[in-house]
């Protein structure tokens, strides 16, 4: 209780409130504009972020990446086209609604699930915060160099189909990390003896290359289009009392969320899916799926927005991020001189603690905005296409160039913005590369120092936890090789 | 829970135009830095494996050149390549107009130093939302509004680090300094 508290007073500051309430109305609104999404928001503002102090840093990126999700039903049910990448298959059950002038029932029932889904997940963390104070220490160097492989090896085999050239991403990641002066006995790698190369390649420039410039390639390129919703009328909270008629679908759904959340490399789209499945193959009426179920739309919303709050668990425990956006926060964590790990749980609880206070906020926050803007949102989604790709792209500027004023890091970025556009004309995933780049630093440093303390290679692993990872990976690369076997067989 | 995901139609990664092409660059690409290797990192004699500077380097561009090859291998054999929704030409004039954006993302970060972030993000706005085929007033002050918007936010409340530009040493004293801070 006493720590609640303290949580609290630290996110009780009007500054900590007014980053709160901008990154929550911020992100629905981002999140509600097809081809932005909180990936490329959070990009942008990340070095703005660094001025501020790191709980009001924090909460504005926590605010959009758990309030886009939100924006991103929107056009998901009222024009097809999810807002977030996250919300597709919103679009399965939301949007048949809509054409039976259901639009209305479909957003309610979007917001509620979405608002148990975020609730749930920050309500477990609360809960597993005791649990993971009381298991963060035990994670030494080699067992976070084991969590971090397991993140890559899962973050490769989840994308199915596309396995082997996620694995190139992921060492291309790696190998970008490594560019420039290596910390411990300074010797230059792959520099090419240039000197703009000596300090590296910021993890910034590649994110909002990849995410934010290549977007805005993508949409000044592509068809212009300028998408019409269709008129709301009456209460957006009319079918919100049909939440609790499917309960158990909201929680479970919920559920797989908080755990797809957890494990690093996995998040909102497989949790979706997982969930999704798990609806339709116990529904009463699964001829309605795909054609407006309640309980599908259910489904997709509560896991998709059950997966921020837990995606932060393997953040704050371990230094972990699981995928590109709490990749991103680690850097304000840096920049801050906050380590997250095991050791934040010991030093600062009351940090971890004013951050899931916040998160649940926020979730209460988004609710009260949609129920007066969500009309006003609409006209959002009406921005043409190629204007939104000149916002994107002046925005970008702002991004990369308040770094360190580098040219250099511009021309950079707008290097990797065409390798992003590349990769997602030919419909192959970026996160790999910027999860190889994290991991792969973490991996490198975790690596040298258990090395020094291990004899053998079965000392590596001689730890229950480490043991356990060990075993998660096998038990990831096996079912995978089992997958590819049994695919082969079907052919 | 692959086979739940199937249930409900987990989409088929289709390999794409092109894909060959950007597998045969990422393979050629990982073949030049798998050549440079051994002159761009550093082996320490007596050391063991993880604390050699050039282990991580080399264990990286060496999974590049096995996965990039794998990758170009199948993209051959993959069947639903055939499928061709665009020409290999337009794919690739798709890849090089990018260029172009950045181009002007870079005119945009050069004549910031020179004009100043207010004026250039306003030229750059206005300029490019012309090229994008807009052309009615209402585009125009909706482009003007953008970069004014977007100073206003990043440099004059959030203080972003954006220098001012050399133009605004020509403007006289008592506006000078509010337009180097603030704009």
């Amino acid at each position: 209780m006493e720590l609640l508290l303290s949580g609290f007073e630290l996110i009780a500051r009007i500054d900590v409130l007014i980053a709160l309430v901008i990154g929550s109305v911020g992100g629905v609104i981002i999140g509600s504009i097809p081809g932005v999404g909180p990936a490329v928001a959070i990009a942008i503002l990340l070095p703005a972020t660094f001025s501020l102090d790191p709980i009001v840093g924090l909460t504005l990126l926590l605010g959009i990446y758990g309030s886009s999700m939100y924006g991103g039903a929107i056009p998901a049910i009222l024009i097809n086209t999810p807002g977030t990448a996250a919300n597709a298959l919103t679009t399965y059950d939301g949007y048949p609604m809509t054409q039976r002038g259901q639009a209305h029932r479909a957003l309610s029932l979007a917001y509620s699930a979405s608002f148990a889904g975020g609730i749930f997940s920050v309500v477990c963390l609360i809960v597993l915060t005791p649990v993971l104070a009381a298991v963060a220490p035990l994670f030494g160097s080699r067992e976070i160099f084991l969590a971090a492989l397991l993140g890559i090896v899962l973050v490769i085999v989840t994308h199915r189909g596309q396995t082997t050239i996620a694995a190139f991403l992921v060492s291309f990641g790696i190998f970008i990390n490594t560019i420039g002066l290596e910390p411990i006995r300074y010797t230059q790698r792959f520099t090419f003896g240039q000197t703009w190369l000596t300090s590296g390649i910021d993890l910034i420039v590649v994110v909002l290359g990849l995410f934010a410039i290549s977007q805005a390639y993508s949409l000044l390129i592509g068809r212009d289009d300028s998408p019409k919703a269709p008129e709301l009328t009456g209460s957006i909270f009319t079918g919100m009392g049909e939440l609790f008629r499917h309960k158990r679908v909201a929680l479970f759904s919920s559920g797989s969320g908080v755990v797809m959340g957890i494990i690093p490399g996995v998040g909102e789209f497989l949790a979706q899916f997982f969930s999704y499945s798990y609806a339709a193959n116990t529904s009463k009426t699964p001829e309605e799926f795909g054609n407006g179920s309640p309980e599908g739309l259910i489904a997709s919303e509560a896991a998709n927005n059950a997966v921020p709050g837990a995606a932060m668990i393997p953040l704050l425990a371990l230094g972990i991020p699981g995928e590109a956006l709490t990749a991103m926060m680690l850097s304000v964590f840096y920049v801050h001189n906050v380590v997250p790990g095991p050791q934040l749980f010991e030093s600062q609880p009351e940090f971890v603690v004013a951050l899931y206070l916040a998160l649940l906020i926020l979730n209460v926050l988004v609710l009260i905005f949609l129920s007066v803007a969500t009309k006003g949102i609409l006209q959002v989604i009406r921005i043409p296409t190629r204007f939104l790709g000149v916002i994107v792209l002046t925005l970008s500027f702002v991004g990369v160039y308040s770094l360190r004023n580098s040219a250099t890091d511009c021309a950079l970025a707008a290097g990797f913005g065409i390798i992003g556009y590349i990769l997602k004309r030919l419909n192959l995933p970026v996160v790999p590369i910027i999860l190889g780049m994290v991991l792969g630093g973490i991996m490198e440093t975790r690596l040298r120092t258990s090395m020094a303390r291990v004899n053998s290679p079965l000392d590596f692993i001689d730890r229950p936890i480490a043991a356990i990872l060990f075993g998660l990976i096998l038990l990831a690369v096996g079912l995978h090789l089992r997958n590819l076997w049994r695919s082969r067989k079907g052919m | 829970m692959s086979d739940n995901s199937d249930s409900v139609g987990l989409p088929q990664i289709q390999r794409r135009t092109g894909d060959t092409v950007f597998g045969a660059i990422c393979l050629l690409g990982s073949l030049v830095l798998f050549s440079q290797m051994w002159s761009q990192t550093a082996w320490v004699n007596g050391q063991g494996f993880a604390a050699q500077p050039g282990f991580w380097p080399r264990l990286a561009v060496s999974g590049m050149v096995l996965f990039s090859a794998i990758n170009l291998a199948m993209s051959f054999r993959d069947p639903s390549s055939e499928e061709r929704l665009i020409s290999l030409g337009e794919e690739i004039s798709l890849w090089l107009r990018s260029i172009e954006f950045a181009l002007w993302f870079m005119a945009y970060v050069l004549i910031t130093p020179y004009v100043g972030y207010l004026p250039a993000s306003l030229i750059f706005t206005v300029a490019l939302t012309a090229r994008c085929g807009y052309r009615s007033p209402q585009a125009f002050v909706a482009a003007a509004l953008t970069a004014l918007a977007t100073v206003v936010l990043f440099k004059s409340f959030l203080q972003v680090r954006i220098p001012g530009g050399a133009l605004y040493e020509s403007l006289p004293a008592a506006i000078r300094n509010f337009f180097i801070l603030y704009l």
